[in-house]
């Protein structure tokens, strides 16, 4: 099964994303920033990854150029709040594949993993 | 304690209903499962009033708060005891009542993305309803005595004599219930405006 990286500054919604994914039979990892999330690509080579955008040390948009220049083929969906547009925007110029909008109902989690992963 | 008008209490009241509903169906979303938000009283208070109403100026309370930019400015925090909030925890965790014991982090972590959706539902509530366009910031945990917290947050908003809406908010699961208090604060300049949008 894929292996997914979940990066996100809350600890509860990494908490939460990761129950949904194993339950579905995904192999889940975790960061809890921008740096953390760089060093785990860089390493582990996930299949996948679920992006928080507002994070501190480093935010989701550098991190998402940081992981495109190690892997242009990186598939990387950006996980929003509302009013966060421009931002997407942005981060689809930048080659993200998917976006999310919080709070994120686990079956949309599942389908933008399954479509990224496809 | 103060009184709202007839005409604001009642927007007021609406705009709280609109954004407590949207909240839960955030929080059933995210959850998986059934969580019904009720806000049964709106009502202006003065600090004291806020510090009562969480259990004391005394009481330790965990809760978040986010700032509102846009149109109009403020503040929104949502609070409650410790023991409520860890109460809530388990609510958000899907765990039976009783297994979060202290406010770590995936605690602090939980109630705040619990007012970041119910803050965020509020001021995208209010937003709809007024026409407005509102930014709500991202949450910061709040974890101190009650009156520590909001003589800081509200500071000042009460020192120039402002108005702070206290909006009581009950989160309820099949299993049971637990309330916490949502605080809104807009910045004394934009009362008026929301006074002449209610009118």
């Amino acid at each position: 099964m894929a292996t997914i990286l979940v990066v996100d500054d809350a600890a509860f919604m990494r908490m939460r994303m990761s129950k949904i994914l194993s339950e579905a039979g995904y192999d889940v990892i975790q960061a809890g920033n921008g740096v953390e999330a760089v060093e785990q690509y860089r390493g582990q080579k996930p299949d996948a990854v679920l992006m928080d955008i507002t994070m501190p040390e480093m935010d989701g948009l550098t991190a998402l150029r940081e992981i495109r220049a190690i892997d242009p083929q990186a598939r990387v969906a950006m996980v929003t709040a509302l009013g966060q547009q421009q931002v997407v925007l942005e981060a689809v110029k930048q080659g993200a594949k998917d976006f999310l909008v919080k709070p994120c109902e686990g079956e949309r989690v599942l389908a933008a993993v399954s479509k990224l992963c496809a | 304690m103060a009184t709202l008008t007839a005409e604001l209490e009642g927007t007021l009241s609406r705009v709280a209903r609109d954004g407590a509903a949207r909240a839960g169906r955030g929080l059933t979303g995210l959850m998986g499962q059934e969580i019904a938000i009720h806000v049964p009283q709106v009502r202006l208070g003065t600090r004291a009033d806020a510090c009562d109403a969480v259990g004391g100026p005394e009481t330790v309370v965990l809760g978040s708060y986010l700032s509102i930019t846009g149109d109009i400015s403020g503040h929104i925090v949502l609070l409650f005891p410790v023991e409520r909030a860890l109460a809530c925890v388990d609510l958000m965790c899907g765990q039976p009542a009783g297994t979060t014991r202290e406010a770590d982090e995936i605690a602090c972590s939980a109630i705040g993305e619990l007012g970041n959706i119910v803050g965020s539902a509020f001021v995208n509530a209010l937003a709809d309803h007024a026409g407005l366009a509102l930014h709500p910031s991202p949450p910061s945990i709040l974890n101190d005595m009650a009156l520590a917290l909001v003589e800081t947050v509200y500071a000042e908003v009460l020192s120039q004599g402002g108005d702070v809406v206290m909006i009581d908010t009950v989160f309820e699961d099949a299993r049971g219930q637990t309330t916490g208090l949502l605080i809104v604060a807009p910045d004394p300049v934009c009362m008026p405006h929301l006074r002449e949008l209610a009118a």
